[in-house]
């Protein structure tokens, strides 16, 4: 398949702890869109799952879109990471651990509080997603890693719905 | 009252982060300037003590332990800014 193919995700999962809260506001137009929003702290890493698979995908790697805001401007910085878990035909025991190996993407506040920006965080092809191949289903692990890069103060909101991932 | 610990400013830092943080507050603001601002709260409110002691009447003031002052305090500030709500106010 070609670059700019989508692949299929469905979720987000709250995982069982340190999960990102649910929470909604109200959008500015009359009358007011309800805006959902998982909210990701800024003191302690926090998670949302996805569930999704590879289809017709051509090798070229894969770039996870997320769409994110904050009641913030200025120069403050979110670390964003996530992470793929195989899930290869009668090959992994979901009851079993899985060592998450996050890739990272630091970004700046949108220009405007309340502005969704697009931040990306890229994964060639091969162990970097967990040699996931064509046809075979995933987790998909996102976090707010609040250590590092990380300087803001308040809460990263993560529009769930609007999470993509492209193959690259 | 002794004032606080490293690790507990760093614990009200963390605290303030989590569950006050979200549309309620100054979010341009870096972790490392609110982490500022609570040391300072906290070394000034050490330093004011006295004064804060003095300004409470006589009754309160000789009855209360320094615990139920500062819980005082803080029941007023957090009125003050709308963050102590009341059944009346429903």
């Amino acid at each position: 398949m070609a670059s700019g193919a989508v692949m299929p995700l469905s979720g987000p999962i709250p995982p069982a702890t340190s999960a990102a809260d649910l929470s909604s506001f109200d959008g500015g137009s009359t009358p007011a869109e309800q805006i959902p929003v998982w909210l990701f702290d800024a003191s302690g890493a926090e998670y949302l799952d996805f569930r999704g698979r590879l289809e017709n995908y051509g090798g070229g790697g894969l770039t996870l879109r997320i769409p994110w805001s904050a009641d913030a401007t200025g120069s403050v910085t979110v670390q964003w990471e996530a992470a793929f878990r195989r899930v290869a035909d009668d090959a992994e025991d979901l009851d079993a651990s899985h060592t998450y190996d996050f890739n990272v993407s630091s970004v700046t506040v949108a220009t405007v509080a309340g502005e969704v920006d697009y931040a990306t965080v890229t994964f060639s092809d091969g162990t970097d997603m967990d040699s996931l191949a064509d046809g075979e289903v995933f987790i998909l692990r996102v976090r707010r890693n609040p250590a590092g890069t990380d300087t803001m103060s308040g809460d990263a909101e993560l529009h769930a719905d609007w999470v993509t991932l492209i193959e690259t | 009252m002794a004032v606080l610990s490293d690790e507990e400013r760093r614990r009200c830092w963390a605290r303030i982060m989590r569950d006050i943080a979200w549309r309620a507050w100054p979010s341009d603001l870096p972790k490392s300037d609110l982490r500022a601002a609570v040391n300072a709260v906290d070394d000034w409110a050490e330093s004011n003590a006295a004064s804060y002691n003095s300004a409470l009447p006589a009754a309160y003031r000789t009855t209360a332990t320094a615990d139920q002052k500062a819980l005082l305090l803080a029941a007023v500030l957090m009125r003050r800014a709308g963050r102590f709500d009341t059944e009346e106010d429903e």
